[in-house]
This record gives structure tokens, sequence and C-alpha cells, in this order.
């Protein structure tokens, strides 16, 4: 096992060198640079952007550009960020708290809800709860995030049942942990629920089709004429075949734990590194993209080989293929 | 006995030091501003982007321009529409004998605010080491420096005052010299000896910030807040001796999308909301049984025009782009009435030339050259210019060539897109076929600087109290003449095919000569002159322009919105109270 993840790893470095080397190339070929803003000013002169252009490296050609970049990367230095002039690692670290904190919630929502109501809707097949919770699902993967998004502020604006937006209180700096843990709590149900909603939809018609497609085999009508009690029958042994695809589905969602959601962030004015990413790529940061570009490519790798090895703890028979 | 005297003595020492700094000393000249509030509260305002940067000297955009804004102070105050409204940490200024400078003089006992003195040697130091420096500051540099890109001279002439003069007499010196900020050189000389001046004052250092404005950054939260808190040693009081602000803390919130922010005012989270034309209606009709107050600050700086590359790649569009005749008839052939309506549900005026009636510098006259929306007129103009209609109805010109070009804006502005597709159906009315294309804003930005391979544009480019910010834009060799770019500064332009009109020599001589011009009406008069040669020549049509628009919390009180720069109640930040 040891060595299969450690081929893994070495395999990915090739791979996150790709990614560097095609992203580099894409960002390079887009017309214009993060200094077109100020060459659209009226009171900044030529020279001023010619200055600025060799300052930020942009007179050299591109593949200059990049090794330049790798060779700080390599030693640790993610570069600076033209519009905050800071380090870009700084930046992503600040956000990476409200990002992760909001992806693992809506993880453990649609997740902890999806499963469940998918082996009861299975169980209760064609039933009136069936329909009423594909209904529910369907609904949820047909409004988009952004409408659900205003819905949800809406309905809090109206109700004060929940915040309207942002992560924390304005008198946060005023509470005692338990208080603040509270106050996150509370603030992050609202893009929680609107991002949880769709995938919740999905994992659910997920479970239930693959839960009726074991049902329906033949050890278990066996292990049922044996006298198994049912429990037994669905839970040991069905579910957990059942569950097989969803694994890799599970390992595909930690990789998307550090992405962001753009729309969902922007309306509810979350702190996360969706926004920060596509404030990025609006102004041609350069490094910021490149530095966000290769964390989610890590983050889908090491999804996916944790999506491997959980696979192969559930699956005997994937497992006996190592040894 | 003795001990208790000298406990006594002591309590008093400090009883003195506290209200030192509560009272304002008798050293210290502040300003007494009219204003009659109440002490105590918090503003919470709001705003779309984060800050990226706490250093006035490197902010580029208006997200951090507008916190940094109030933690800094310049010699000369601005007013509501960024007029000159008195002095500000200058006491008064007196123009040099030979006309070419100020000398100002420094307000007495001024304090940073950790206490340490604000002296003209401050003023001198910020002047020689950071703005008079390219490297140091990022385009503040080119606004300072005269028509010739030479920066002034400055001089420490006592404790109290110094002198700031150019080489020739720079009428719109007194704004540029008067409008930057004055930074503590007890703080900055260190960092700026160390090399680290770049990374100062960015957005992890708010314990370092120390400034002369009513308030300065407490706290930030990236993407969430920046929390100001009161200045203590701010210079200026009320009637009543209370020092200002009146506010204690000021606080924007993060709120990126306009939706949720008009959401979060209804909800009375904020005190102040800046609404889209969309919302106006709405919240209007809300306001007296919310307690609102709703309404319309008046015009802005921003543009709108439709601007003709008289260097067109097209060749023959250069011959019709370069007649007077053509582009007046076009100027006709907008209806701006339906582009008020349509685009800005009504909360937008015409606009007919280049200075907006914001400025000071307007001149009301501009409005009798209107071109009002006209098919008819328009049809007879190109009848004069020599152009006819050919079987189908369409345009051709003298030669026989059919009229026909490229519209393009930048893609994603709903906005300037409307704009366009009005143009496209009004001028398809004189018998013309545009092409409308939206491209990408960095494109665009190629095309204007760069390739020069654009035909028609609709775009807009941010103004200002005085027009001498647009001599990039006026003077026929400025880097943003780019509707007839000289061939020395755009490649583009064919040198043996190069041409200016008569009006367009007139103009860039107003623009030279208006820099030395400082007699005020004289000035006055030449930018005049210019705004009228400008609606005849034509070079670029201007449509039209939008309107500012409030919407406040009744109880608070103070605010006198305008069409200044910054946030527009906040330029009187000092004077505004909640009841």
């Amino acid at each position: 096992m040891l060595k299969f993840i450690l081929r893994r790893l070495i395999l990915s470095i090739p791979v996150l060198l790709g990614v560097s080397i095609l992203s580099f190339l894409i960002i390079s070929a887009a017309p214009g640079n993060f200094l077109d803003v100020f060459r659209l000013d009226p009171s900044i002169s030529r020279e001023t952007v010619q200055r600025l252009e060799r300052e930020f490296g942009f007179d050299k050609d591109p593949f200059t550009q990049y090794l330049t970049w790798l060779f700080q990367v390599v030693k640790g230095n993610w570069g600076y960020s033209f519009q905050f002039k800071q380090p870009v690692f700084n930046l992503i670290w600040q956000r990476l708290g409200a990002t992760l904190l909001l992806s693992l919630t809506t993880l453990v929502f649609s997740w902890a809800i999806g499963i469940p109501l998918g082996i009861y809707a299975a169980l209760k097949q064609y039933s009136f709860k069936d329909q009423l919770s594909s209904v529910i699902a369907f609904l949820g993967l047909s409004i988009p995030s952004f409408f659900f998004s205003l819905l949800f502020l809406y309905f809090a604006s109206r109700t004060r049942l929940f915040p309207i937006g942002g992560m924390l209180s304005v008198n946060s700096s005023q509470m005692n942990t338990w208080e603040l843990i509270v106050d996150y709590l509370w603030h992050v149900i609202g893009p929680a629920v609107t991002l949880g909603f769709s995938g919740l939809a999905g994992i659910m018609r997920q479970m239930r089709g693959q839960f009726l497609d074991q049902l329906h085999m033949d050890y278990v009508e066996f292990a049922k004429a044996k006298g198994m009690p049912r429990k037994v029958v669905f839970y040991k042994h069905a579910l957990r075949n059942a569950i097989n695809p969803l694994i890799t589905i599970f390992g595909y969602s930690l990789s998307g734990l550090l992405g962001g959601a753009v729309l969902t962030e922007t309306v509810f004015g979350w702190p996360g590194m969706g926004r920060l990413v596509i404030q990025a790529l609006t102004a041609q940061d350069l490094y910021l993209v490149m530095a966000s570009l290769m964390v989610s490519s890590l983050m889908l790798i090491i999804g996916n080989l944790a999506a491997d090895i959980l696979l192969a703890l559930v699956d005997p028979r994937i497992r006996y293929r190592f040894h | 006995m003795k001990k208790a005297f000298s406990v006594l003595l002591v309590l008093c020492f400090l009883l003195g030091i506290v209200f030192a700094g509560i009272v304002p000393s008798e050293n210290l000249q502040y300003i007494v501003e009219d204003v009659h509030g109440k002490v105590g509260g918090t503003l919470y305002y709001y705003s779309i982007s984060d800050p990226k940067t706490f250093n006035p000297a490197f902010a580029q955009e208006t997200s951090s321009t507008d916190i940094t804004g109030i933690m800094w102070d310049s010699l000369v105050d601005f007013g509501k529409n960024d007029d000159i409204r008195g002095g500000n940490l200058a006491l008064d200024w007196e123009v040099t004998p030979e006309g070419n400078g100020w000398t100002f003089t420094i307000r007495k006992g001024l304090q940073w605010s950790d206490g340490h003195p604000l002296t003209a040697e401050d003023v001198y130091w910020t002047f020689k080491n950071i703005w008079f420096v390219p490297e140091n500051c990022l385009s503040t540099y080119d606004v300072i420096t005269d028509a010739q890109g030479r920066p002034p001279q400055i001089e420490k002439l006592d404790e109290n005052r110094v002198k700031i003069w150019y080489r020739e007499p720079y009428a719109v010196g007194l704004r540029q010299i008067g409008g930057v900020q004055v930074f503590p050189k007890h703080i900055v000389e260190p960092v700026l000896a160390a090399g680290k001046w770049k990374e100062f004052w960015t957005l992890a250092d708010v314990n370092k910030l120390v400034g002369s404005g009513p308030m300065l950054v407490s706290e930030y939260l990236p993407d969430q807040r920046v929390v100001l808190k009161r200045n203590p040693y701010y210079f200026r009081v009320d009637p009543a001796g209370n020092r200002l602000p009146y506010f204690d803390t000021l606080i924007f919130i993060s709120v990126p999308n306009l939706n949720t922010a008009q959401l979060k005012f209804e909800a009375g989270e904020l005190d102040y909301l800046a609404p889209q034309a969309a919302q106006y209606p709405n919240l209007k009709a809300q306001a007296a049984a919310k307690k609102w107050d709703v309404g319309i600050c008046g015009p802005t700086y921003s543009t709108l025009f439709l601007a003709f590359n008289q260097h067109s790649p097209t060749k023959e569009q250069q011959y019709w782009f370069r007649n007077k005749k053509f582009r007046n008839a076009l100027s006709c052939a907008i209806d701006r009435e339906t582009m008020i309506e349509v685009i800005y549900n009504g909360l937008a005026q015409p606009q007919w030339g280049p200075v907006s009636p914001a400025s000071p510098f307007y001149d009301p006259a501009v409005e009798d050259l209107a071109a009002t929306f006209d098919i008819a007129k328009s049809r007879a103009i190109l009848k004069e210019a020599g152009f006819t209609w050919n079987a189908e109805g369409k345009l051709i010109d003298d030669r026989g060539i059919q009229v026909k070009f490229l519209l393009t804006t930048n893609a994603g502005n709903n906005q300037r897109e409307t704009a366009c597709n009005l143009m496209v159906d009004t001028f398809g009315q004189i018998g013309i076929d545009v092409i409308f294309n939206p491209i990408d804003f960095n494109t665009l930005v190629g095309a204007l600087t760069a390739t020069g391979n654009w035909e028609t544009m609709v775009m807009g480019l941010t103004g200002g109290p005085d027009p001498h910010s647009g001599s990039n834009v006026n003077r026929i060799d400025g880097d943003l003449h780019f509707w007839n770019i000289h061939p020395d500064v755009g490649t583009w332009a064919d040198p043996d095919n190069y041409w200016i009109s008569n009006e367009e020599w007139q103009i860039d001589r107003i623009f030279r000569d208006q820099v030395r011009e400082m007699d005020e009406e004289a000035r006055w008069q030449m930018f005049a002159d210019y705004q009228r040669l400008f609606v005849e020549e034509a070079p670029l049509v201007y449509t039209v322009q939008a309107l500012r628009l409030y919407a406040k919390k009744a109880e608070l009180k103070g605010t006198d919105p305008g069409s200044s720069s910054s946030p527009p109640i906040l330029w009187n930040l000092w004077g505004l109270y909640r009841e």
C-alpha cells in the first residue's frame, strides 16, 4: 500500500509541472496584462507604465518569466500579488480558513442528508415520500446557485432568522470563543445550504439508484430466504456494495474543497478563495492566479489519491490487487 | 500632609495631560467647522470590493483610496464637488511674486495620531522624497509634474512655511500640489532608507498606521470589513469646542453584490446606499415609511461617448470619419432620451460636451449647441456633406461607396452594450449599416493604445473638476488622443496620411496655454472656448451621463453629497452624526 501511495505522489509531479506550464502559456497568450487599466487612465503617463512593466517583469518573454517563477516556487517564494503588494502565500492562507469552513460544512450537509435520504427513498420506492424527496432534489438541482443565494438572503432579511451575508457579525471582536464559534456557524448556514442543496440532490439520486440495484441482486434474496434479519442484510451487506461508486464521488468532492464557490461567495460576501481568484483573474494578477491554480491541481491529485485509498479500504477486491 | 499634597500635585499633573488630549490646546490652530451634532456612535458604510493596500502612494483603485483618503491629509481642503474649500494642513497660502508657485503656511500645533508634532518639515520631506521621486509613488508623480513633465521645486522657508514653485506659471498646480497627502517623516524615513517603502502600509500593517486624518484603521478582516477609529489629535472642532469627528467608529462592510447591499440597507444594517437606477424607484417609494432620505446628488464626472477612428484600418472610412458634418449628422441620429429611459430609468441627463455640469468650468452655452434627436435634420446634414442614398435606402458617399462600419465596446458592460444597440437601430434609420461587436476589455485597451485596430467605439473616460486632467486626451500628441493619434505616438497612424483640422489645432493650443494662465476668469473663458470648439468639431460625440443617487437613513445627519470623487457622504466625515 505504501509503495502505491509513494508511486502516485511521484507521478503527480510531472502532472503539476504540466498544469503550470499550460496555465502560464494560456495566461500569457491572453491579450493585455495587469497594467491595462493603467494604460487607459488619462492621469498616468506612458513612461510610468513602461517603468512598471520593467518592474513587474513583463518586458521579458513568457519562457523566461515562467522559469523565474518556477525557480522561486521551488525555493518557497510564491511571488507577490500586483494588486495587494503582499506575498501571494499570505493572501491565500488568510482565506484558507474561511474556504475550508464553508466547503467542509457543505460536504457534511449534503452527504449527511443525501445518503440517508437516498437509502430511505430506495427502501420506500415509488411511495409518496420517495416522490416528494425526488421533487425536492430536482428543485435543488435546477435552481441556479446565484438565484438560490439571493432567495435565501431575501428570506433572511424578512424573517431575521439568519444573517444577511458575511462571515462574522460586526461586533465579533468583542465576543468570547464560545460566542465566536456560534457566530461562525450561524453565518455559514446560509452559504452551506445554498451550495449543499444541489450536491445533495445528486448524492441522493445516486445512492437511491445504487441501493436499488443491490436490492434486486440474488444474494439479497438468498440472505432474506435464509432468515437473516432485514437490517443486517441491508446495512451490513447491500449498503457496503452500493456505496462503492459514491466513494469515488466523495474523493472528487474532497478535491473541490479549496476551489471555492465564486457566485455564492460573492452574493453572501463570504471571504473565500473563490472571490480572491476571480478578482485576480479579472485583473490579470499573474502570480496569484498561478498559485491558486497550483493549489487546485494539488487538491485534485490528493483527492483522487484519497478516493483510491478509501476504495481499497472498503472494497476487498481492490485491496487484494495491491498485494 | 506633605504626602497628600504631592499626591494631589501628581493627580493634577495627570489630569492636565488627560485634558490636554481632550480639549484642543491653545497652541493648535484648529479649524472650526459650522456643524452641531452629537458625539459618539458608529457609522456603518459598505464597499463593493476590498482595499488592496493602505499606502496612498501606491493605491490605484477607489476601494483603497476611499480609505487612505480618510487617514492622511493634504495641504488644501476639497469640498463636496472637489472644489477648493480652504486650507487643510495649510492655514493659508500666497501666490509667489513671480506667479509660478505658492508659499504655504502650515497650521501650528498639529500632531500625528501618535502624538508626534506635524510641521513643515513633514511637508517638505514628503514632497522631496516621495512625490518628487517616480519610483516612490505610482502615478501621482505624473499628476504634480507640469505640462512638460518637470516636477516642481520645494524649499522650507522656516518652521511653518514651505514654498513650492514651477519653472513657469502653472495654473492647476495649486490643485495638484494641494491635493497630495503628507506623511509622517519620523515613521517613513527609516522605512524608505531600508528600501522597504513599497511593502509598507500594506493590508498586513494595520498597527503601523500613523496619520493625521479624522479616523485611522484599527481592524481589518480580509473581504469582510475595515474598521476605522477616531483620531484623538484631529485638528477640527465644532463651535461648542467638541473635537471632531462626531462618530467614534466607521465600519466599511465588504458587500460584493449590489443586491445584497440593498437587502442590508433595507434591514437597517447599513446607514447609506448608493443605489443603481433600477433600484431607485423601489427605495424612493418606501422612503417615507422606513424613515430614509432618498434622492439625487447630481451629475458625475463619468462620460459616455461615441468615437470615430480617423486612422481606421478600413481606408474608405477615414474619408467619412474625418468629415465634421458626418460626425455632426450622426450626433443628431443618437436618441439620447430613449437611452436615458432604457438604460438609466430616467435618472440620467444628456451630455453635449466634454466637461461635466458638475465642474466649475462647465459652460452652459454648450446646451445651445445641443444636437437633439432629429432624423430629418441628420439626413439634411448628410446631404450637405455630399452623401446620398441608393435604391435600397442605404447611405453612400460621393464616391459611391456604401457607408458601413463596426461598432464596439467592452463586453459585459450592460449599459454600454444597450447604448450601442440603440445606436445601431437609429443609425439604420439614416441608412447606415452598423455591425455591433463587443470585445473583451483588455483587447479594447490594446486596440486603443497599441494596434489602432478599431473603427468606431462607445467608451467612457474618467474626468475631473478641472478639464486639465484631460490633457492627455485633447493634446494632439497626447497618449490618449486616440481618435486621431499622432504618428510619433501611435505606430498605426500613417505619417503621409495625417491631417489635423483647424479646430483640433485650436484645442491643442488652448490646452498648452491654459497651464500658464493664472487669472481664473481668463482660464475659465479658455475652457469655455474649448467646449464650444469640441461640440462643433465633435471628434467624440457625447451621449448621456448618469446622475448620482443616494439613499440614507434619515437619522444620519450632516450629509451633503455632491459629485466628488470620494464616496459622496464621506468628504465631510468629520461633520456627520446620528440624531
